[in-house]
């Protein structure tokens, strides 16, 4: 029988991205290819510098390695995103920041804005990493149109940084149970409410992938159409997606509540705004 | 010597106004001024008719009154928030303001949407004078006045309970800082620092205020920033470099707050307590 799942991801080395090193991606590379050791990667890329190093890694760990060149410019999302990221130039919230300094580490807006797209003065770079982060959901489909594989587990390069930090962090042991896209949670906020995904591992049969894809492809036109001016990746409109269509969503690292929790949160109940005043939450 | 308080307040009908309708002033009007029985009290207007209407209802509860007539486009801040409403664009954060509707956010950004949509951009922008021109109308009159304290009552303060802490008449003033409310309004997910509806201190406290309010208004402008300023969010920007000059009468964090947090904290129990509070 053949293998039903495939790993797909991509690695673009963008000069002058702000965010991330070459470094920080081929160090955790390698781990996140151990992780998936044995199993089919397919892997988009532009450089051929990238495909050797991948290529070498990729031997090491026994992977069917499904190499595709794919240059940015010729990605599928390139321009919609061009324009995303010139609307979030937009968004001078100098003031914001002089006095709330954190917004620029919680709050995604604040942290594209002012960590990456360096208040509008580092587009060119920005536009280029951000079809990277936003693009990832047209590589899922143009895996599904070459392979027939059932299952589609979308792996940032890096998803390895997130080993033992969260819930459930080996995304190879992750079984798909039911037709919506699993992921796990993010702790980053949007006009301070939590985003519902965060996006370095994405995975769903090709049932869910599909209905997905059909949204966030809806979703991100209207953002792009609406002139929004909040920098976007594809965790914000994943969130929007997810408020517009939670069935299709699915966590993989929820800690469950359980009914001590139950029966302690009816307790504490009338005590509830004190509590939260206490915690420095409310 | 000094008289002791002098409350400041202003109404001005903006037609088009999708926010509050007249009525809603009308109607809180005269609960408001039965608030503020046998206090002296300067109101700012443009109108004939909410001249009328004010004199009336001083009459009735005994308000010192002393009318200012002024029209809006007269209004210290009239230029400054044409200006700063022209870099907040409707659609600047609309598809988020959809998005979370119906959620329980008290985003101030989200929540001026309603009011940005609604509203042609020339009403929104003079309805923001009305909001954010306060401080320069207090610092006005402190400058006229030889009262030892001055508040700052909305014309529709009557809107919100008014007992025990929150009673701003019985109110002492911690001297050197604004005195005020709580706000239920959040910017990015905190609390905003003061409820812009009750706001009272001394003559100094306004005028220092009221330079840095002016400073930081044309810093806002000048950057262009697209979120919609309002006096709370001012005073929000304020008060994290401030914090001196801004005493909330109702503190929502004790030193009891403070001290079950730090139990709570150190015995790991947050996340346990917040997924039971779910």
């Amino acid at each position: 029988m053949p293998p039903k799942r495939l790993y797909i991801s991509a690695l673009y080395i963008v000069e002058g991205n702000l965010k991330r090193s070459p470094e920080h991606y081929f160090h955790h590379l390698e781990h996140t290819l151990a992780m998936i050791r044995g199993g089919s990667l397919m892997f988009f890329y532009e450089s051929a510098g990238i495909l050797s190093r991948v290529t070498a890694v990729a031997t090491k760990y026994e992977i069917n390695f499904l190499p595709q060149k794919l240059s940015l410019e010729d990605h599928p999302d390139y321009e919609r995103t061009q324009i995303l990221a010139q609307n979030a130039c937009d968004f001078r919230m100098d003031v914001f920041v002089d006095a709330f300094p954190q917004l620029t580490s919680n709050e995604k807006g604040f942290n594209q804005y002012f960590k990456f797209l360096n208040r509008g003065e580092n587009l060119q770079a920005y536009g280029k990493q951000l079809v990277c982060t936003i693009g990832k959901y047209s590589l899922i489909k143009k895996a599904m149109a070459k392979y027939d594989f059932e299952e589609l587990y979308w792996v940032d390069v890096s998803a390895s940084r997130f080993n033992h930090e969260r819930k459930n962090f080996d995304f190879s042991k992750i079984s798909i149970h039911k037709d919506a896209i699993h992921h796990y949670s993010s702790s980053q906020t949007i006009f301070g409410q939590t985003q519902k995904v965060q996006g370095s591992v994405l995975c769903g049969n090709r049932k869910a992938w599909t209905s997905f894809a059909e949204l966030f492809d809806e979703i991100f036109e209207v953002y792009v159409r609406s002139g929004c001016i909040y920098p976007a990746t594809d965790e914000p409109l994943m969130t929007l997606c997810h408020l517009k269509k939670p069935e299709l969503f699915e966590r993989v690292d929820l800690e469950r509540r359980t009914l001590i929790h139950k029966a302690v949160g009816k307790l504490l109940s009338p005590f509830r705004k004190n509590l939260l005043i206490a915690m420095n939450q409310y | 010597m000094k008289k002791k308080r002098l409350y400041v307040s202003g109404l001005w009908i903006i037609e088009g106004n999708t926010k509050r309708s007249r009525q809603h002033y009308l109607d809180l009007l005269p609960e408001t001024f039965k608030i503020l029985r046998g206090e002296h009290l300067v109101f700012f207007c443009e109108s004939e008719d909410i001249k009328a209407v004010v004199l009336s209802l001083a009459q009735r509860y005994k308000v010192s009154l002393t009318i200012k007539h002024l029209p809006i486009q007269q209004h210290p801040d009239y230029a400054l928030t044409k200006q700063m409403a022209g870099n907040i664009r409707p659609e600047n954060f609309k598809i988020w303001a959809d998005a979370f509707k119906g959620s329980g956010t008290h985003e101030k950004a989200l929540n001026q949407q309603r009011f940005l949509q609604n509203s042609r951009h020339d009403i929104y922008s003079t309805i923001t004078t009305c909001t954010l021109g306060k401080v320069s109308l207090l610092n006005e009159i402190t400058l006229e006045n030889n009262y030892a304290e001055y508040f700052w009552i909305d014309a529709s303060a009557s809107r919100e309970y008014i007992s025990g802490k929150m009673d701003f008449r019985r109110w002492r003033l911690k001297p050197g800082a604004i005195n005020h409310r709580v706000s239920g309004m959040k910017l990015f997910g905190k609390h905003q620092t003061a409820s812009g509806m009750v706001l009272g201190g001394e003559p100094q406290v306004w005028q220092k205020l009221h330079g840095i309010y002016q400073s930081l208004l044309k810093t806002y402008i000048f950057s262009r920033c697209p979120h919609p300023g309002t006096d709370e969010v001012l005073m929000s920007l304020i008060a994290k470099k401030h914090p001196e000059l801004f005493h909330c009468k109702n503190p929502t964090r004790t030193w009891l707050h403070k001290v079950i947090g730090k139990i709570i904290w150190n015995l790991r129990l947050t996340s346990f307590i917040n997924r039971a509070l779910n």
